[in-house]
């Protein structure tokens, strides 16, 4: 039918023009499939053919909107009824990548989309936190089962069997390594977890300075209130258990800062083929303080009396 | 010339016996003795003595009851007596001072009176006892004269002996005057006799008397007046006796009487002299001195090594005396008692002193070792196990967060829900804290008492460890710790006790690919997405017209154009300053103008006046030229046709106006020459 289509006035134009070529190549097309689909072609297609091919039939059937990239590879533009209801063969996409693609907004070719309203432009710019509006699913919310509402808790006894779980797994042998599954390596030796029953009664402190005290293994520090003094050790005072000390730095306290990721400190100890574990209960940030003329030209002297146990202390 | 000298003798005795017999009249306050009869006088002679023996009496009266048992009343008796014997003292010396100011005009016959009368006295009573005499001499002034009375009389004695036997032997006058002169004599004699024991006595009671006496006067005078009362009752006294005493004396009785007072004297002076020996040394040396110093003889070289002797014995007896007083005067006892008290507060302060001291040295002791800036001292005690708690090497872990830890044991039946309204609010929640439950590190003691731990720490051949929490595994990443801030403290009360350096770190790494890795990483993802958005970019794609937007904009157009117009407007304004400036221009150019035509004026008048002193000096007919010369340039201008010139002229003239008034003194200066 399109062959039918001559135009007499150009052909009579170009017989008299001298600067066309009078050659004339051809280019068969193959024949068409027993499954054979046809793309549709918008309006600028036909300005650069010269001959292009238009089925009126057809064109008027065909919509210019997609609806997902999913679509793309399996288009029947003769029968849209099926895509009204999901099919049963279609393959669930792998979890990991769903994740990676959840931020992925799918493209649209409504233009007047693309220019929000004020309204929405103004939510935006006066929106103190913003929250992010439920993205549509890859798959029509219609069919996608909602979860419950009442979430069930877990009850005492349901806790007490996870807990018990908990120490029979423990005690399951191990044949590989579990984060190295490709490696040969074997277990040698297998320490269980204790807390240190002697030294919690102690309390721990770790103390951060930006300048350490010298020889701080045999200084002690006292809290004054305002800050904290270094007292370093000078002697032993002769036919007696007490000691001397000096004061030698004040240190002020800084404000540690808090993060979720800290967590808790705990000092690990091996012992008798066990680690024991006592908390350290406070963390200290301190920072020397400049040594001023008047406080520098004072110091403190300490005696410390050495005595067993069963006392108690100042 | 002897006539004149015997009557000067004469009226000199006389005289002297008349200041004797006032004297005498003076010392009786009755006035039936006031006569002047020779028999009056003697009488009173005799109740003199006789007064002075009575006095002698109650002396010896006075005695006996001093022997009695009680020591004190012999010091009262002893005070009392001292205190009687004041008034002869007195009078002595007042007697002998008036002598020796008599004296004190007086010629050779004089001083041979005078030596006669004593040596009577001497040869007549003194005899017995020289030394005495010798002692005593010295010590008052009238002896003094007496002896280089004598003295010079030695040296010229044979005409004063002479003299007076010239006068013996011619005058029964002169004899009777003699005796009487005798009895005056013994009486002196007796008077001397009495004073001079009295003297020894009185002088020593004087010796103590004057000194507390005058120091009584000097610190209490009503002391004197109560001393004048005294003596007052005294004479009364001795008046009543001698009216009870009328009755005539024999002389043996007189001569007991006599001797008893010495006798009486004998016992007192030597219980006065054991009592005030100690205070006599103190004036003693002071008279001998002042005497050796115009005495020459052995005897009183004798006397000054005695004196000296006593001195050195005084000086140590004054301290002997000064330490034995201060027990017993309360005023030295108060003063020593002071220096005592004084002496014990130096001691008291020594043993404070040496307290301090020996704290001091406590302290510096304590303090050597440090520098003495030591301002504060602290103590306290610390129990000894406080001290290397972490035995062996120890490592530093940081749980994180999602791995919890109960250090108390698990009891089933002591268990208690965990679950709370935040772990409902949505599935994520519930999934969290199923996982929490499951990785909590518990340990729990076995049927056998064992502990058995649902956590253990593996260690792999290759070197890696696995931390392992039920059935949840987990990295354990080590970390060396290579800078040395991180120390760990045991706090004990208010001080901290240093425990170790963190040299080794811990961290806890979850598997992803684990549920509980994926679980966690969801949990972290949602975290970060639902944090509120801070420091994003906003694009806003409609670029149309925005009230808000514009407001902005159009004030600050406005503000623009408003500042344009003020700048407009200054420069209207700048415009019309311009021709002020230019009218200012013209001013000044004006005042130039003015200056130079004051300058042209001034140049012109001087100008004018030497051309005319100088016509008129050099040549009068010269004038008639010149005259004629400005008259035809006058007539010249005024008949000049050419209209332009007369024009410039009348404008020249018209624009300087100054010119004009140039010429015009020219013309009055010409008028005057023309006159001329």
């Amino acid at each position: 039918m399109a062959s039918g289509f001559v135009n007499n006035k150009r052909k009579r134009d170009e017989a008299h023009n001298q600067f066309i070529c009078p050659i004339v190549y051809t280019n068969e097309l193959p024949t068409y499939p027993k499954d054979c689909k046809f793309l549709p072609c918008g309006q600028n297609i036909q300005e650069y053919c010269k001959e292009p091919v238009s089925i009126p039939k057809l064109d008027t059937c065909f919509s210019l909107n997609f609806k997902g990239l999913h679509e793309l590879f399996s288009v029947n533009l003769m029968d849209q009824s099926a895509y009204d209801k999901l099919s049963e063969n279609v393959q669930p996409m792998n979890p990991r990548e769903a994740d990676l693609l959840k931020d992925i907004r799918a493209l649209d070719w409504d233009f007047a989309r693309l220019e929000p309203s004020r309204a929405q432009e103004c939510a935006k710019m006066f929106a103190k936190e913003r929250v992010h509006p439920p993205l549509p699913g890859l798959q029509r919310s219609v069919a996608v089962p909602k979860a419950p509402k009442d979430l069930q808790p877990v009850s005492l006894e349901q806790q007490k069997a996870m807990i018990d779980a908990s120490f029979k797994d423990i005690g399951k042998p191990l044949y590989r390594h579990p984060t190295n599954p490709g490696s040969n390596a074997y277990p040698v030796q297998v320490l269980p977890v204790f807390p240190d029953t002697d030294l919690q009664k102690y309390s721990f402190v770790q103390m951060s300075f930006d300048n350490p005290p010298q020889n701080s293994n045999q200084g002690l520090i006292r809290d004054c209130g305002s800050c904290l003094i270094n007292f370093s050790f000078v002697q032993d005072i002769a036919d007696s258990t007490e000691k001397v000390y000096v004061s030698d730095h004040r240190y002020r306290e800084e404000k540690a800062d808090d993060s979720l990721e800290r967590g808790e400190g705990y000092i690990l100890r091996e012992e008798n083929d066990a680690i024991f574990y006592v908390g350290v209960d406070k963390y200290i940030k301190l920072r020397r303080e400049r040594p001023r003329p008047h406080v520098s030209a004072n110091k403190f002297l300490l005696k410390v009396q050495r005595v067993g146990m069963n006392t108690t202390t100042d | 010339m002897a006539d004149p000298n015997l009557h000067d003798n004469q009226v000199i005795k006389d005289g002297e016996s008349s200041e004797s017999w006032p004297a005498f009249n003076r010392r009786s306050p009755n006035p039936s003795f006031s006569s002047v009869d020779q028999q009056g006088n003697k009488t009173k002679a005799r109740r003199q003595h006789q007064s002075r023996s009575h006095s002698f009496h109650s002396t010896a009266n006075s005695v006996p009851e001093s022997q009695g048992p009680l020591e004190s009343r012999s010091d009262l008796n002893a005070k009392t007596s001292s205190k009687s014997e004041r008034p002869y003292i007195s009078t002595s010396n007042s007697s002998w001072t008036s002598e020796s100011s008599s004296g004190s005009p007086p010629d050779s016959g004089e001083s041979s009176s005078f030596s006669t009368s004593s040596s009577l006295s001497s040869s007549l009573l003194c005899a017995p006892e020289p030394k005495s005499i010798n002692w005593s001499n010295p010590k008052s002034s009238s002896n003094i004269s007496n002896e280089t009375t004598t003295s010079a009389g030695q040296v010229g004695g044979i005409p004063s002996f002479s003299e007076s036997d010239d006068q013996g032997s011619v005058d029964s006058e002169t004899v009777s005057n003699i005796r009487k002169s005798t009895s005056l004599i013994e009486l002196k004699d007796n008077f001397n006799t009495i004073i001079d024991e009295d003297n020894n006595q009185q002088l020593s009671n004087e010796g103590n008397i004057l000194s507390p006496g005058t120091v009584s006067i000097s610190n209490f005078p009503s002391s004197n007046e109560v001393a004048n009362g005294l003596i007052d009752e005294m004479e009364q006294d001795l008046l009543s006796k001698q009216h009870s005493t009328s009755t005539p004396i024999n002389k043996s009785n007189t001569m007991e009487k006599e001797l008893l007072p010495l006798q009486c004297s004998s016992f007192p002076p030597t219980s006065s002299e054991g009592n005030i020996l100690k205070p006599r040394v103190n004036p003693v040396p002071l008279g001998p001195s002042s005497n050796t110093e115009y005495e020459s003889n052995g005897k009183n070289y004798n006397i000054e090594k005695r004196l000296s002797q006593l001195r050195y014995s005084s000086d140590e007896k004054e301290s002997d005396v000064l330490s034995y007083a201060s027990s017993d005067s309360l005023d030295l006892n108060f003063d020593y008692g002071d220096n005592a008290k004084n002496q014990n507060g130096n001691g008291m302060n020594g043993e404070v002193n040496g307290d301090k001291e020996s704290q001091v040295l406590d302290i510096e002791e304590q303090r050597k070792p440090f520098e003495k800036d030591v301002a504060v001292k602290f103590q306290t005690t610390i129990t000894t196990q406080n001290c290397g708690l972490l035995k062996g090497p120890s490592q530093f872990l940081k749980m994180p967060y999602f791995i919890p830890v109960e250090s108390k044991a698990y009891v089933p039946e002591t268990f208690q829900d965990r679950m709370t309204k935040n772990d409902l609010k949505d599935e994520q929640s519930r999934e969290d804290f199923i996982n929490r439950l499951k990785a909590t590190v518990r340990w729990r003691e076995n049927e056998n008492k064992t502990k058995e731990s649902n956590a253990k720490i593996v260690r792999w051949s290759d070197g890696s460890e696995t931390f392992h929490v039920g059935n949840e595994v987990f990295d354990m990443m080590h970390h060396p710790v290579t800078v040395n801030q991180n120390h760990l403290y045991v706090r004990l009360g208010s001080f901290y006790q240093p425990q170790g350096l963190i040299q080794n770190k811990l961290t806890v790494r979850p598997m992803l690919d684990s549920n509980f890795g994926q679980s966690h990483v969801q949990a972290l993802r949602n975290r970060a997405t639902n944090k509120p958005q801070s420091g994003c970019v906003k694009v806003i794609t409609n670029m149309g017209s925005n009230p808000e937007h514009d407001h902005d904009r159009r004030m600050k157009e406005e503000l623009s154009k408003l500042r344009q117009e003020g700048r407009e407007k200054n420069r209207a304004l700048m415009k019309n300053h311009p021709p002020k400036r230019d009218r200012h221009y013209q001013g000044s150019d004006h005042n130039v103008a003015k200056n130079a035509g004051a300058f042209e004026e001034d140049d012109g008048e001087g100008a004018d006046c030497e051309t005319s002193s100088a016509l008129e000096v050099t040549n009068e007919p010269m004038r008639s030229e010149e005259d004629t010369e400005d008259h035809m340039d006058d007539d010249a201008s005024w008949s000049s046709p050419n209209s332009q010139e007369e024009g410039k002229q009348s404008s020249s003239e018209d624009d300087l106006p100054i010119g004009g008034a140039i010429r015009k003194p020219t013309r009055l200066v010409y008028s005057g020459s023309d006159s001329d």
